[in-house]
Protein backbone atom coordinates (compact mmCIF):
# COMPACT_ATOMS: atom_id res chain seq x y z
CA UNK A 1 0.00 0.00 0.00
CA UNK A 2 1.21 3.50 -0.83
CA UNK A 3 2.13 5.74 2.12
CA UNK A 4 -0.34 8.64 2.34
CA UNK A 5 0.46 12.14 3.56
CA UNK A 6 -2.15 14.59 4.83
CA UNK A 7 -1.08 18.21 5.03
CA UNK A 8 -2.13 21.78 4.40
CA UNK A 9 -0.38 23.59 1.59
CA UNK A 10 -0.39 26.66 -0.64
CA UNK A 11 0.05 26.26 -4.39
CA UNK A 12 3.04 28.28 -5.63
CA UNK A 13 3.14 27.32 -9.29
CA UNK A 14 1.27 25.15 -11.79
CA UNK A 15 2.39 23.80 -15.15
CA UNK A 16 0.56 21.83 -17.81
CA UNK A 17 1.49 18.16 -17.81
CA UNK A 18 0.52 15.60 -20.45
CA UNK A 19 -2.98 15.72 -21.97
CA UNK A 20 -5.02 16.91 -19.01
CA UNK A 21 -2.87 16.90 -15.86
CA UNK A 22 -1.08 19.57 -13.86
CA UNK A 23 2.33 19.52 -12.26
CA UNK A 24 2.19 21.62 -9.10
CA UNK A 25 4.72 23.16 -6.77
CA UNK A 26 3.16 23.37 -3.31
CA UNK A 27 4.55 24.85 -0.12
CA UNK A 28 3.22 22.52 2.57
CA UNK A 29 3.17 22.80 6.34
CA UNK A 30 4.47 19.28 6.96
CA UNK A 31 6.70 18.55 3.96
CA UNK A 32 8.03 21.96 2.92
CA UNK A 33 8.22 22.72 -0.81
CA UNK A 34 7.25 19.72 -2.93
CA UNK A 35 6.30 18.92 -6.51
CA UNK A 36 3.08 17.02 -7.01
CA UNK A 37 1.14 15.65 -9.95
CA UNK A 38 -2.62 16.18 -10.17
CA UNK A 39 -3.99 13.78 -12.74
CA UNK A 40 -6.84 15.12 -14.90
CA UNK A 41 -6.79 18.49 -13.10
CA UNK A 42 -7.11 20.49 -16.33
CA UNK A 43 -10.40 18.87 -17.32
CA UNK A 44 -13.42 21.16 -16.89
CA UNK A 45 -15.17 18.50 -14.80
CA UNK A 46 -12.10 17.68 -12.70
CA UNK A 47 -12.90 16.71 -9.09
CA UNK A 48 -10.17 19.13 -7.95
CA UNK A 49 -12.14 22.17 -9.16
CA UNK A 50 -10.29 25.34 -8.19
CA UNK A 51 -8.52 23.79 -5.18
CA UNK A 52 -5.22 23.63 -7.10
CA UNK A 53 -5.13 27.24 -8.25
CA UNK A 54 -2.08 29.37 -7.46
CA UNK A 55 -2.24 31.09 -3.99
CA UNK A 56 -5.05 28.75 -2.84
CA UNK A 57 -4.54 27.14 0.56
CA UNK A 58 -5.98 23.64 0.62
CA UNK A 59 -5.96 20.50 2.71
CA UNK A 60 -4.20 17.84 0.61
CA UNK A 61 -4.03 14.09 0.59
CA UNK A 62 -0.96 12.87 -1.32
CA UNK A 63 0.71 9.57 -1.98
CA UNK A 64 4.24 9.19 -3.21
CA UNK A 65 5.11 7.36 -6.39
CA UNK A 66 8.35 5.64 -5.38
CA UNK A 67 9.51 5.12 -8.98
CA UNK A 68 9.19 8.78 -9.99
CA UNK A 69 9.96 10.33 -6.58
CA UNK A 70 6.90 12.49 -7.13
CA UNK A 71 3.84 13.09 -4.97
CA UNK A 72 0.45 12.49 -6.54
CA UNK A 73 -2.54 14.53 -5.31
CA UNK A 74 -5.36 12.22 -4.31
CA UNK A 75 -7.74 14.77 -2.73
CA UNK A 76 -7.76 18.52 -2.14
CA UNK A 77 -10.19 20.62 -0.14
CA UNK A 78 -10.07 24.43 -0.17
CA UNK A 79 -9.31 26.22 3.12
CA UNK A 80 -8.70 29.78 1.82
CA UNK A 81 -9.04 30.52 -1.91
CA UNK A 82 -7.52 34.05 -1.60
CA UNK A 83 -9.79 35.12 -4.46
CA UNK A 84 -9.17 38.80 -3.68
CA UNK A 85 -5.69 38.40 -5.15
CA UNK A 86 -6.98 37.58 -8.65
CA UNK A 87 -9.06 40.67 -9.21
CA UNK A 88 -6.58 43.46 -8.48
CA UNK A 89 -3.51 43.43 -10.71
CA UNK A 90 -1.19 45.02 -8.12
CA UNK A 91 -2.19 42.39 -5.52
CA UNK A 92 -1.83 39.58 -8.06
CA UNK A 93 1.65 40.82 -9.04
CA UNK A 94 2.74 41.19 -5.38
CA UNK A 95 1.40 37.72 -4.47
CA UNK A 96 3.28 36.29 -7.46
CA UNK A 97 6.53 37.82 -6.19
CA UNK A 98 5.85 36.32 -2.73
CA UNK A 99 5.24 32.90 -4.28
CA UNK A 100 8.39 33.28 -6.38
CA UNK A 101 10.38 33.96 -3.19
CA UNK A 102 9.31 30.63 -1.73
CA UNK A 103 9.68 28.83 -5.06
CA UNK A 104 13.20 30.13 -5.64
CA UNK A 105 14.69 30.69 -2.21
CA UNK A 106 13.62 27.57 -0.30
CA UNK A 107 15.10 24.09 -0.32
CA UNK A 108 12.90 21.28 -1.62
CA UNK A 109 11.31 18.98 0.98
CA UNK A 110 12.62 21.01 3.95
CA UNK A 111 9.93 21.49 6.56
CA UNK A 112 9.67 25.05 7.91
CA UNK A 113 6.39 25.64 9.73
CA UNK A 114 7.24 29.22 10.69
CA UNK A 115 7.82 30.10 7.05
CA UNK A 116 4.56 28.41 6.07
CA UNK A 117 2.55 30.42 8.63
CA UNK A 118 4.35 33.61 7.64
CA UNK A 119 3.56 33.06 3.93
CA UNK A 120 -0.09 32.23 4.68
CA UNK A 121 -0.49 35.35 6.86
CA UNK A 122 1.22 37.50 4.21
CA UNK A 123 -1.22 36.36 1.51
CA UNK A 124 -4.18 37.02 3.84
CA UNK A 125 -2.88 40.50 4.63
CA UNK A 126 -2.20 41.25 0.97
CA UNK A 127 -5.78 40.30 0.14
CA UNK A 128 -7.15 42.80 2.69
CA UNK A 129 -4.70 45.67 2.40
CA UNK A 130 -5.09 48.95 0.54
CA UNK A 131 -1.28 49.25 0.19
CA UNK A 132 -0.03 46.04 -1.49
CA UNK A 133 3.41 47.51 -2.23
CA UNK A 134 4.04 48.15 1.50
CA UNK A 135 2.97 44.61 2.37
CA UNK A 136 5.29 43.23 -0.31
CA UNK A 137 8.29 45.27 0.88
CA UNK A 138 7.56 44.22 4.45
CA UNK A 139 7.26 40.57 3.31
CA UNK A 140 10.64 40.69 1.57
CA UNK A 141 12.37 42.18 4.63
CA UNK A 142 10.71 39.70 6.99
CA UNK A 143 11.56 36.82 4.63
CA UNK A 144 15.22 37.83 4.78
CA UNK A 145 14.96 37.85 8.60
CA UNK A 146 13.36 34.37 8.70
CA UNK A 147 16.11 33.15 6.33
CA UNK A 148 18.77 34.53 8.68
CA UNK A 149 19.72 37.60 6.61
CA UNK A 150 17.75 40.23 8.56
CA UNK A 151 19.06 43.78 8.13
CA UNK A 152 21.09 45.21 11.03
CA UNK A 153 19.82 48.80 11.18
CA UNK A 154 20.88 50.09 14.61
CA UNK A 155 24.64 49.68 15.19
CA UNK A 156 27.22 49.55 12.39
CA UNK A 157 27.12 46.07 10.82
CA UNK A 158 30.87 46.15 10.16
CA UNK A 159 32.52 47.41 13.37
CA UNK A 160 29.50 47.03 15.68
CA UNK A 161 30.26 50.35 17.36
CA UNK A 162 29.04 53.47 15.61
CA UNK A 163 25.52 53.96 14.31
CA UNK A 164 23.90 56.23 11.77
CA UNK A 165 23.67 59.98 12.32
CA UNK A 166 20.07 61.23 12.61
CA UNK A 167 18.85 63.27 9.65
CA UNK A 168 21.72 62.25 7.33
CA UNK A 169 22.09 59.81 4.45
CA UNK A 170 23.68 56.47 5.31
CA UNK A 171 25.08 53.44 3.53
CA UNK A 172 23.74 49.89 3.75
CA UNK A 173 26.01 47.01 2.85
CA UNK A 174 24.73 43.55 1.90
CA UNK A 175 28.15 42.05 2.56
CA UNK A 176 28.09 43.20 6.21
CA UNK A 177 24.32 42.78 6.58
CA UNK A 178 23.18 46.31 7.43
CA UNK A 179 24.03 49.96 8.01
CA UNK A 180 27.61 51.22 8.07
CA UNK A 181 28.95 53.98 10.31
CA UNK A 182 30.74 56.90 8.64
CA UNK A 183 34.21 55.47 9.25
CA UNK A 184 33.35 52.05 7.81
CA UNK A 185 31.47 53.65 4.86
CA UNK A 186 34.73 55.16 3.66
CA UNK A 187 36.36 51.71 3.53
CA UNK A 188 33.39 49.85 2.00
CA UNK A 189 32.64 50.73 -1.61
CA UNK A 190 29.92 48.19 -2.46
CA UNK A 191 26.91 49.60 -0.60
CA UNK A 192 23.62 51.45 -1.21
CA UNK A 193 23.03 55.05 -0.09
CA UNK A 194 19.63 55.78 1.44
CA UNK A 195 18.06 58.88 2.95
CA UNK A 196 16.87 59.24 6.58
CA UNK A 197 13.19 58.80 5.61
CA UNK A 198 13.92 55.53 3.80
CA UNK A 199 16.00 54.24 6.73
CA UNK A 200 13.15 54.96 9.16
CA UNK A 201 10.64 53.26 6.84
CA UNK A 202 12.98 50.29 6.34
CA UNK A 203 13.18 49.72 10.07
CA UNK A 204 9.40 50.11 10.42
CA UNK A 205 8.64 47.67 7.59
CA UNK A 206 11.08 45.10 8.97
CA UNK A 207 9.96 45.21 12.58
CA UNK A 208 6.26 46.10 12.68
CA UNK A 209 3.33 43.85 11.89
CA UNK A 210 1.43 44.03 8.61
CA UNK A 211 -1.50 45.89 10.20
CA UNK A 212 0.75 48.88 10.89
CA UNK A 213 2.87 48.73 7.73
CA UNK A 214 -0.29 49.04 5.62
CA UNK A 215 -0.77 52.57 6.99
CA UNK A 216 2.77 53.74 6.19
CA UNK A 217 2.95 56.56 3.63
CA UNK A 218 5.95 55.94 1.37
CA UNK A 219 7.08 58.45 -1.24
CA UNK A 220 8.57 57.26 -4.54
CA UNK A 221 12.16 58.15 -3.53
CA UNK A 222 12.06 56.17 -0.27
CA UNK A 223 10.26 53.28 -1.94
CA UNK A 224 12.91 53.20 -4.70
CA UNK A 225 15.74 53.28 -2.15
CA UNK A 226 14.22 50.45 -0.11
CA UNK A 227 13.75 48.34 -3.25
CA UNK A 228 17.39 48.97 -4.15
CA UNK A 229 18.55 47.82 -0.69
CA UNK A 230 16.43 44.65 -0.88
CA UNK A 231 17.58 43.97 -4.45
CA UNK A 232 21.19 44.35 -3.32
CA UNK A 233 20.69 41.84 -0.47
CA UNK A 234 18.94 39.32 -2.71
CA UNK A 235 21.67 39.60 -5.33
CA UNK A 236 24.40 39.16 -2.72
CA UNK A 237 22.90 36.25 -0.77
CA UNK A 238 20.96 34.39 -3.47
CA UNK A 239 22.67 35.61 -6.66
CA UNK A 240 19.44 35.24 -8.61
CA UNK A 241 17.12 37.85 -10.04
CA UNK A 242 13.42 37.01 -9.68
CA UNK A 243 11.60 37.10 -13.03
CA UNK A 244 8.37 37.98 -11.26
CA UNK A 245 9.77 41.31 -10.03
CA UNK A 246 10.36 42.52 -13.60
CA UNK A 247 6.84 41.46 -14.61
CA UNK A 248 5.39 43.18 -11.53
CA UNK A 249 6.95 46.50 -12.62
CA UNK A 250 5.34 46.01 -16.07
CA UNK A 251 1.91 45.26 -14.60
CA UNK A 252 1.70 48.11 -12.12
CA UNK A 253 3.33 50.88 -14.18
CA UNK B 1 21.37 1.48 -24.81
CA UNK B 2 23.43 -1.53 -25.88
CA UNK B 3 20.25 -3.18 -27.10
CA UNK B 4 19.94 -0.42 -29.73
CA UNK B 5 23.21 -0.36 -31.55
CA UNK B 6 21.60 1.62 -34.36
CA UNK B 7 22.38 5.31 -34.15
CA UNK B 8 19.41 6.19 -36.37
CA UNK B 9 16.93 4.48 -34.03
CA UNK B 10 18.37 6.23 -30.97
CA UNK B 11 18.16 9.54 -32.85
CA UNK B 12 14.48 8.91 -33.72
CA UNK B 13 13.62 8.05 -30.10
CA UNK B 14 15.43 11.16 -28.85
CA UNK B 15 13.58 13.38 -31.32
CA UNK B 16 10.16 11.91 -30.44
CA UNK B 17 10.90 12.33 -26.74
CA UNK B 18 11.23 16.10 -27.23
CA UNK B 19 7.46 16.36 -27.94
CA UNK B 20 5.09 17.46 -25.15
CA UNK B 21 3.61 14.58 -23.16
CA UNK B 22 5.93 11.99 -24.72
CA UNK B 23 8.12 10.16 -22.23
CA UNK B 24 10.95 7.70 -22.98
CA UNK B 25 8.64 4.64 -23.08
CA UNK B 26 6.10 6.25 -25.41
CA UNK B 27 8.90 7.55 -27.64
CA UNK B 28 10.27 4.01 -27.85
CA UNK B 29 6.82 2.57 -28.70
CA UNK B 30 6.22 5.21 -31.39
CA UNK B 31 9.67 4.64 -32.91
CA UNK B 32 9.06 0.88 -33.19
CA UNK B 33 5.57 1.50 -34.60
CA UNK B 34 7.07 3.74 -37.32
CA UNK B 35 9.74 1.16 -38.14
CA UNK B 36 7.11 -1.56 -38.51
CA UNK B 37 4.89 0.63 -40.73
CA UNK B 38 4.95 0.63 -44.54
CA UNK B 39 7.54 2.97 -46.06
CA UNK B 40 4.79 4.84 -47.94
CA UNK B 41 2.90 5.58 -44.69
CA UNK B 42 6.03 6.87 -42.99
CA UNK B 43 6.78 9.10 -45.99
CA UNK B 44 3.21 10.40 -45.88
CA UNK B 45 3.60 11.27 -42.17
CA UNK B 46 6.99 12.93 -42.65
CA UNK B 47 5.64 14.81 -45.67
CA UNK B 48 2.59 16.12 -43.80
CA UNK B 49 4.73 17.33 -40.91
CA UNK B 50 7.02 19.20 -43.30
CA UNK B 51 4.13 20.56 -45.37
CA UNK B 52 2.29 21.87 -42.31
CA UNK B 53 5.49 23.41 -40.96
CA UNK B 54 6.18 25.18 -44.25
CA UNK B 55 2.65 26.36 -45.07
CA UNK B 56 1.11 27.23 -41.71
CA UNK B 57 1.96 30.55 -40.12
CA UNK B 58 0.34 33.01 -37.74
CA UNK B 59 -2.37 35.30 -39.12
CA UNK B 60 -0.96 38.85 -39.09
CA UNK B 61 -4.33 40.20 -37.83
CA UNK B 62 -5.57 37.77 -35.15
CA UNK B 63 -2.55 35.43 -34.63
CA UNK B 64 -4.58 32.31 -35.41
CA UNK B 65 -2.72 29.56 -37.29
CA UNK B 66 -3.44 29.73 -41.01
CA UNK B 67 -2.21 28.84 -44.50
CA UNK B 68 -3.54 32.09 -45.99
CA UNK B 69 -2.76 35.43 -44.37
CA UNK B 70 -5.09 37.01 -43.20
CA UNK B 71 -6.95 33.90 -42.07
CA UNK B 72 -10.39 32.77 -43.26
CA UNK B 73 -12.07 34.07 -40.07
CA UNK B 74 -10.57 37.56 -40.43
CA UNK B 75 -11.63 37.87 -44.09
CA UNK B 76 -15.09 36.27 -43.75
CA UNK B 77 -17.98 38.62 -44.60
CA UNK B 78 -20.49 36.44 -42.75
CA UNK B 79 -18.97 37.18 -39.35
CA UNK B 80 -19.98 39.96 -36.96
CA UNK B 81 -17.06 42.36 -37.32
CA UNK B 82 -18.05 44.45 -34.30
CA UNK B 83 -17.30 41.60 -31.90
CA UNK B 84 -13.86 40.25 -30.90
CA UNK B 85 -13.30 37.24 -28.67
CA UNK B 86 -9.88 37.26 -26.97
CA UNK B 87 -8.33 33.83 -26.35
CA UNK B 88 -4.98 32.61 -25.01
CA UNK B 89 -4.01 30.06 -27.69
CA UNK B 90 -4.96 29.25 -31.32
CA UNK B 91 -6.39 25.92 -30.09
CA UNK B 92 -9.00 27.86 -28.08
CA UNK B 93 -10.38 29.27 -31.35
CA UNK B 94 -11.11 25.72 -32.56
CA UNK B 95 -12.98 24.91 -29.34
CA UNK B 96 -15.07 28.11 -29.43
CA UNK B 97 -15.73 28.02 -33.19
CA UNK B 98 -16.91 24.40 -32.97
CA UNK B 99 -19.74 25.50 -30.66
CA UNK B 100 -21.31 27.48 -33.52
CA UNK B 101 -22.56 29.92 -30.85
CA UNK B 102 -20.04 32.65 -31.63
CA UNK B 103 -20.03 34.43 -35.00
CA UNK B 104 -17.60 37.28 -34.32
CA UNK B 105 -13.84 37.64 -34.81
CA UNK B 106 -11.00 36.31 -32.66
CA UNK B 107 -7.73 37.60 -31.30
CA UNK B 108 -5.06 35.29 -29.85
CA UNK B 109 -2.84 36.96 -27.24
CA UNK B 110 -0.45 33.96 -27.12
CA UNK B 111 -0.62 33.12 -23.43
CA UNK B 112 -1.54 34.80 -20.16
CA UNK B 113 0.24 37.03 -17.66
CA UNK B 114 2.34 34.77 -15.47
CA UNK B 115 4.93 36.58 -13.33
CA UNK B 116 6.39 33.31 -12.04
CA UNK B 117 7.27 32.28 -15.58
CA UNK B 118 8.52 35.77 -16.41
CA UNK B 119 5.62 36.40 -18.84
CA UNK B 120 4.38 39.97 -18.62
CA UNK B 121 1.95 42.06 -20.70
CA UNK B 122 4.72 43.05 -23.11
CA UNK B 123 5.34 39.40 -24.03
CA UNK B 124 1.72 38.99 -25.18
CA UNK B 125 -0.10 40.28 -28.28
CA UNK B 126 -1.93 42.95 -26.25
CA UNK B 127 -0.54 45.98 -28.07
CA UNK B 128 -1.75 44.46 -31.38
CA UNK B 129 -5.23 43.96 -29.87
CA UNK B 130 -5.45 47.60 -28.77
CA UNK B 131 -4.34 48.81 -32.23
CA UNK B 132 -7.02 46.55 -33.79
CA UNK B 133 -9.73 47.92 -31.50
CA UNK B 134 -8.65 51.47 -32.38
CA UNK B 135 -8.68 50.83 -36.14
CA UNK B 136 -11.73 48.58 -36.58
CA UNK B 137 -15.28 49.41 -35.56
CA UNK B 138 -15.34 47.11 -32.52
CA UNK B 139 -18.32 47.43 -30.13
CA UNK B 140 -17.66 44.54 -27.75
CA UNK B 141 -14.65 42.51 -26.62
CA UNK B 142 -15.36 39.12 -25.02
CA UNK B 143 -12.46 37.96 -22.87
CA UNK B 144 -12.21 34.17 -23.04
CA UNK B 145 -8.94 33.58 -21.22
CA UNK B 146 -8.82 30.40 -19.11
CA UNK B 147 -10.78 30.42 -15.83
CA UNK B 148 -7.62 30.15 -13.71
CA UNK B 149 -5.64 32.73 -11.70
CA UNK B 150 -3.43 33.81 -14.62
CA UNK B 151 -6.44 33.96 -16.96
CA UNK B 152 -8.43 36.08 -14.47
CA UNK B 153 -5.52 38.46 -13.89
CA UNK B 154 -5.05 38.83 -17.66
CA UNK B 155 -8.79 39.51 -18.09
CA UNK B 156 -8.70 42.25 -15.44
CA UNK B 157 -5.58 43.77 -17.00
CA UNK B 158 -7.19 43.78 -20.48
CA UNK B 159 -10.46 45.26 -19.24
CA UNK B 160 -8.56 48.17 -17.64
CA UNK B 161 -6.94 48.95 -20.99
CA UNK B 162 -9.99 48.42 -23.21
CA UNK B 163 -12.79 50.09 -21.20
CA UNK B 164 -11.32 53.64 -21.57
CA UNK B 165 -11.57 53.16 -25.36
CA UNK B 166 -15.37 53.18 -25.01
CA UNK B 167 -15.77 49.51 -25.92
CA UNK B 168 -17.97 47.08 -23.97
CA UNK B 169 -15.90 44.36 -22.24
CA UNK B 170 -17.44 41.04 -21.18
CA UNK B 171 -16.08 37.80 -19.74
CA UNK B 172 -17.19 34.23 -20.42
CA UNK B 173 -19.66 32.99 -17.79
CA UNK B 174 -18.29 30.81 -14.99
CA UNK B 175 -19.92 28.18 -12.82
CA UNK B 176 -21.15 24.60 -13.04
CA UNK B 177 -20.14 22.54 -16.08
CA UNK B 178 -22.88 20.63 -17.97
CA UNK B 179 -23.14 17.06 -16.68
CA UNK B 180 -21.38 17.97 -13.43
CA UNK B 181 -22.61 17.12 -9.95
CA UNK B 182 -23.20 19.79 -7.27
CA UNK B 183 -21.83 17.65 -4.43
CA UNK B 184 -18.40 17.50 -6.11
CA UNK B 185 -18.18 21.23 -6.91
CA UNK B 186 -15.76 23.31 -4.84
CA UNK B 187 -16.72 26.47 -2.96
CA UNK B 188 -15.21 28.91 -5.47
CA UNK B 189 -16.96 27.35 -8.48
CA UNK B 190 -20.29 27.23 -6.62
CA UNK B 191 -19.93 30.85 -5.49
CA UNK B 192 -19.27 31.90 -9.11
CA UNK B 193 -22.27 29.89 -10.28
CA UNK B 194 -24.52 31.66 -7.73
CA UNK B 195 -23.11 35.09 -8.69
CA UNK B 196 -23.63 34.37 -12.39
CA UNK B 197 -27.15 32.87 -12.04
CA UNK B 198 -29.77 33.86 -14.63
CA UNK B 199 -33.51 34.26 -14.55
CA UNK B 200 -35.59 31.52 -16.17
Amino acid sequence: MQPYHKTQGIVLKTRKYSESSKLLTIYTRELGRINALAKGARKIKSRFGSSLEVFTESKFLFYKQPSAGLYVVSQAQILFPHEGLYFANDKFASASVMADFLYTHTVQAERHEELYRFFRDSLKELELTGAPQNVLLSFMLKFLTVAGYGLQLKACSSCGKGGTEPGRDCRISAKHGGVLCEACSRKEGDSVVIGPAALKALSFLQEKGYKLTGNLKLDDTSSGEIKKVIGNFLQYYYDYELKSMRVMEEIIK
Amino acid sequence: MESYNNASLIKLINELEKMPGIGPKTAQRLAFYLLKSEKADVEKLAGSILEAKEKIKYCSVCFNMTEIDPCAICTSLRRDRSLICVVEEPMDIVALDNTGAFKGLFHVIMGSISPLDGIGPEDLKIRELLIRIGKENIKEVIIATNPDVAGEATAIYLSKLIKPLGVKVSRLAQGMPMGGSLEYADEVTLARAIEGRREL
